[in-house]
């Protein structure tokens, strides 16, 4: 019993979170390198169709679970509902995702409706948490997600959701020839208030976690519409959270 | 006029969960004019106000009853766009002085832009495999649903609870003249003893199911909960699609045959303090009407 993946299986069965390979690399006192080759050939070996559960990357972290084609079965097993996602709470829970830290009213400015309740709800269930209050006027709470979010939804990391100006936008063929020159240049310089890579969000999130609350500040980020003077004065946001 | 001008009524807000059913098709204003943009095929870059706004008002009036509140930001978006209809009827000429042109569309294809992506990003993560409903953790049952957290409730929590069953109990009943007597000490015991058939577990809001039973009843289960866990013979775990509900269990160093008799010190007085409690609950029920 000296497998290297036979321990880290041990760990990873009996451990009810997320398990980093910092963590075992550091537990089993073994070069980073061989956990992590341990851990890609324990993946592998889940993925075949011998087994019912998968060696998945969630959270930071490592975590067995069932795999997606069993879930009829699971659900049956656990007489239980599943948990209920409605079109609004979604969207609350992207716009906090892609745009954080964010106020409400800037989520509000987004959606085009009120998200009191949902935000209650998300809080309620510890999708998001607050991370503290903004420096805008009134000092508004700033929300995040929270490592339950990324743990409910299977995501490895923030830097795992796709950018979201890869998003696909309803505008025709005609209209990107024919269109207002000045829309048309919506779609290409929108960088000025959208982040554009999450990865280096992810990053300044970490250092958020790590500052007392108070001293949050709020990046331009959830302004959606920059005034005249703000705007030519204003960095892109992918420069503005370069780590180091 | 009166009707115009009418504030919500009790009964309105008590059944408002039913115009959110009319409404769920769209997530919101902008969520329409999305979909007025596809089904007229309007380019989003070169956008006919004119359709679009009166695709909307149609839209909207296929919704016959709407949220007063929401009613509200759909109203605003549909004057929005009369405003921007307006800017466009404008002679070209007059709009020279400004040297830095500015399409009257612009705000608001910016925000159906960024709508659009956020939309998409929902869609994703619906998508996503979800614990839960795709992918499953070990363990049993319990503590599947309790693994979320890390294994300890608030107290908010158990205030909540109190809360829900309260408002059940109010559902249920009508008027409830017979006082029920019943102490903290012998519905300490009970419960003790409700855990030892039921393998050490259970849940609050399974304790307080029994709504034929008086408001006093309730009240006394919740303080013998909060007399067990101050003498540790529970733990509380919260459960992890309820804000309201949470496991009981019974301590680890507490054995369920010991016949050690409890006393809570709730019962040292006369029922002062559930007299008070029921008092101020019927005030807040009054104030509530």
């Amino acid at each position: 019993m000296n497998s290297q993946k036979a321990l880290i299986e041990g760990i990873l069965f009996a451990s009810p979170h997320p398990v980093s390979s910092a963590f075992l690399t550091e537990l089993l006192e073994a070069p980073p390198e061989e956990i992590d080759q341990a851990l890609r050939e324990l993946k592998a070996e889940y993925e075949t169709d011998n087994h019912g559960f998968l060696l998945v990357e969630v959270a930071s972290g490592y975590q067995f679970r069932t795999k997606p084609e069993l879930k009829e079965l699971m659900a049956r097993f656990y007489q239980k509902k599943p948990p209920r996602l409605t079109q609004a709470t979604l969207e609350v829970l992207s716009v906090v995702a892609y745009k954080q830290p964010i106020t409400r009213p800037q989520i509000e400015k987004i959606r085009g409706v009120d998200c009191t309740a949902v935000l209650k709800a998300l809080l309620e269930r510890n999708l998001i948490e607050m991370r503290g209050r903004s420096e805008l006027p009134g000092h508004p709470v700033v929300y995040g997600t929270s490592e339950k979010f990324l743990e409910w939804f299977q995501i490895k990391n923030l830097a795992d959701l796709p950018p979201l100006s890869e998003m696909e936008v309803l505008a025709s063929r005609e209209g990107l020839e024919a269109g207002s020159e000045t829309l048309l240049g919506l779609l290409r310089r929108d960088d000025g208030y959208q982040i554009e890579s999450v990865g280096e969000m992810d990053e300044t999130l970490k250092q958020l976690a790590k500052k007392p609350a108070p001293e949050l500040e709020l990046q331009p980020s959830g302004d959606l519409i920059p005034s005249e003077s703000e705007r030519s004065s204003e960095v892109p946001q992918s420069e503005m959270i370069q780590p180091g | 006029m009166d009707e115009l001008v009418r504030a919500p009524s009790a009964a309105a807000i008590a059944t408002s969960a039913k115009y959110q059913v009319q409404l769920a098709e769209w997530s919101g204003p902008y969520d329409v004019l999305l979909q007025v943009i596809d089904d007229q095929e309007l380019d989003l870059l070169n956008l006919d106000i004119s359709i679009l706004l009166e695709h909307y008002i149609l839209y909207l009036e296929t919704c016959p009853i709407i949220d007063i509140e929401e009613a509200g930001e759909f109203l605003l978006v549909a004057a929005t766009l009369a405003q921007i209809k307006s800017k466009l009827l404008l002679p070209k000429e007059e709009q020279t002085e400004d040297l830095d042109e500015k399409d009257p569309r612009e705000d608001l294809v910016r925000y159906l832009i960024e709508y659009q992506k956020i939309k998409q990003a929902a869609d994703l993560l619906r998508d996503r495999p979800i614990l839960g409903r795709d992918v499953f953790l070990k363990g049993t049952r319990e503590q599947f649903e309790g693994m979320e957290s890390d294994g300890r409730g608030t107290l908010f929590q158990l205030v909540r609870g109190f809360q829900k069953a309260m408002k059940e109990l109010r559902a249920h009943t009508r008027m409830d003249i017979s006082r029920e007597e019943i102490s903290v000490s012998v519905r300490l015991q009970e419960i003790l003893f409700q855990f030892a058939s039921a393998e050490g577990s259970s849940r609050f809001l399974e304790l307080l199911q029994d709504s034929s039973r008086s408001k006093t009843y309730i009240i006394v289960t919740f303080l013998a909960v909060l007399e067990l866990i101050r003498l540790k013979k529970i733990k509380i775990t919260p459960v992890v699609d309820s804000a309201e509900d949470f496991y009981l269990q019974i301590g680890d160093s507490v054995s369920l045959e010991s016949h050690e008799l409890l006393q809570s010190e709730f019962d040292t007085g006369p029922n002062e303090m559930i007299k008070s409690l029921s008092e101020s609950e019927k005030s807040s029920e009054e104030m509530a009407v």
